[in-house]
């Protein structure tokens, strides 16, 4: 008898958001905008996984992430991956780029950052040190890790 | 081995023709290479070897200061008054719409129209580069919070040229506030242009932050940690003090409780090199004694002097054209 189960169980149709490291679901969550939509989720938190110590996978029913959120996602986990499921087979798995700058979509960390004081759009340059992502604040100047950073509360 | 990969997507950072085109601004000293850092301390010690002609006549500056200042807003008043323009502004945000309520943008945007250049200083970080936003006439970060003051690094650099001779490969100790010295953050970043070995001398909850020291790291800057000044002070060209900040810190107690004793006398300069300099953004307190002010290593007064060359430098540079300058023979 095969008595394997899934912590997380199988979708039949939709978007796996998998590999995400732990701890930035939620982060995800929102910025995607699902946490009050009427969609079908499946979250599940610090998960063991082969390739990580502990992951974060979400699940999304009946919805296809289209790229420009995909690209989103991956400011809060670099290294996650995309699976498009149709009929519970993976049709397509892919890890988005990274984009090289992010606008309005993330607050600042810095509390004393003139972002956070007046009305103004956040952006964020990108900069990569070999396998560390962090953002850059056009305004204080200061880098952030993707671990640091929080979806704007306007989402 | 330590890997050294680092990209960086800028679209800030600036082209090398900014010499050839007015109205940019100077927000950073990241936006800067190493040869506009040499263009504009060239016409700077040509301005204090010779002073210019009333190159700026008709020409109006705007001052808008959230925050005190003696030397800054004065050497700027100054530079401009004696390139034949004028200045107007805000220095106390009591007096202004501020207290109305009015976005930072806004008023910029406002005062905008009125001159042809901004400086502007703000407590909050980030605040010059948001006023450039606001206005298409250039800005200057007259200071922005604890991130960086650019024109004072020139002047820094300028003086520390004029003292030494040279910029390559010689060795500064910043001593003191280096967690919310912004003048301090803004050297540091400079010198990696020029192979500058750097000692950090400070408190332990004021060191240089982390984030600067990793940017420093990565620019391959030579740099290291030292509890006492007296451990390095044979090694060292410039000794550059700082002010512990009171008015950075947001947890007052954190300014009783820090070790505030950061600061010299004559006992620790007879181990000084003879050509060694002491330089200090000001206004200083009690870190250098009023007697040390006679003595040959200080450099501090006029280190502020120079404040004055190299705003003129900045102010025509981003308000005339190459052509016109070079008419005026520079």
């Amino acid at each position: 008898m095969d008595t394997k189960t899934r912590i997380v169980t199988a979708i039949e149709k939709g978007t796996v958001i998998d590999h995400i490291q732990a701890g930035q679901a939620l982060k995800i969550v929102k910025i995607l905008g699902l946490e009050h939509s009427k969609k079908n989720l499946t979250i599940g938190l610090k998960l063991e996984s082969a390739t990580c110590d502990t992951k974060d996978i979400i699940k999304i029913h009946n919805w296809h992430i289209s790229e420009e959120d995909s690209q989103k996602v991956t400011i809060f986990s670099p290294h996650l991956s995309i699976n498009v499921i149709d009929h519970y087979q993976v049709l397509k798995k892919y890890t988005p780029q990274l984009p090289p700058f992010i606008s309005s979509l993330i607050a600042c960390p810095n509390s004393q950052c003139i972002s956070n004081h007046e009305e103004i759009n956040t952006y964020f340059y990108l900069e990569k040190i070999c396998k560390d992502v962090f953002f850059r604040c056009k305004f204080c100047e200061r880098p952030f890790s993707h671990h640091t950073i929080q979806p704007q509360n306007t989402l | 081995m330590m890997c050294t990969t680092y990209t960086q997507t800028n679209p800030q950072k600036l082209s090398s023709s900014f010499f050839s085109l007015p109205r940019k601004n100077l927000i950073s000293i990241r936006d800067l290479e190493k040869k506009h850092i040499l263009h504009i301390l060239n016409l700077a010690r040509n301005f204090k070897k010779t002073p210019p002609k009333p190159l700026l006549k008709d020409k109006l500056m705007g001052i808008y200061f959230a925050e005190p200042s003696t030397r800054t807003r004065l050497s700027f008043e100054a530079a401009m008054k004696r390139l034949g323009g004028n200045s107007l502004g805000i220095s106390d945000i009591k007096t202004s719409s501020i207290q109305k309520g009015e976005s930072l943008q806004d008023t910029l945007q406002i005062l905008g129209e009125y001159v042809d250049l901004l400086v502007v200083r703000h407590p909050l970080e980030g605040s010059a580069r948001a006023a450039s936003l606001a206005t298409n006439i250039p800005v200057i970060n007259g200071g922005d919070g604890g991130n960086e003051h650019p024109t004072q690094t020139l002047l820094d650099l300028f003086s520390i040229l004029e003292c030494q001779g040279s910029l390559e490969s010689i060795s500064i100790a910043f001593v003191g506030d280096l967690k919310y010295s912004r003048t301090v953050h803004s050297l540091a970043l400079a010198s990696c242009f020029f192979n500058i070995r750097i000692y950090f001398i400070s408190p332990s909850c004021l060191q240089m932050p982390s984030h600067i020291c990793h940017e420093l790291k990565r620019s391959g800057c030579r740099f290291s940690f030292h509890p006492t000044l007296e451990e390095i002070i044979k090694k060292i060209d410039i000794l550059y003090m700082t002010r512990i900040q009171k008015e950075r810190f947001l947890n007052p107690l954190e300014y009783e409780t820090s070790h505030m004793d950061f600061s010299i006398d004559s006992n620790i300069l007879s181990q000084a090199k003879k050509s060694l300099k002491i330089l200090h953004p000001l206004p200083r307190l009690k870190e250098i004694p009023k007697y040390l002010d006679h003595s040959p290593h200080a450099y501090y007064f006029e280190q502020a002097k120079n404040g004055l060359y190299i705003r003129q430098a900045l102010l025509c540079l981003l308000l005339l054209t190459p052509e016109e300058m070079a008419a005026h023979g520079y």
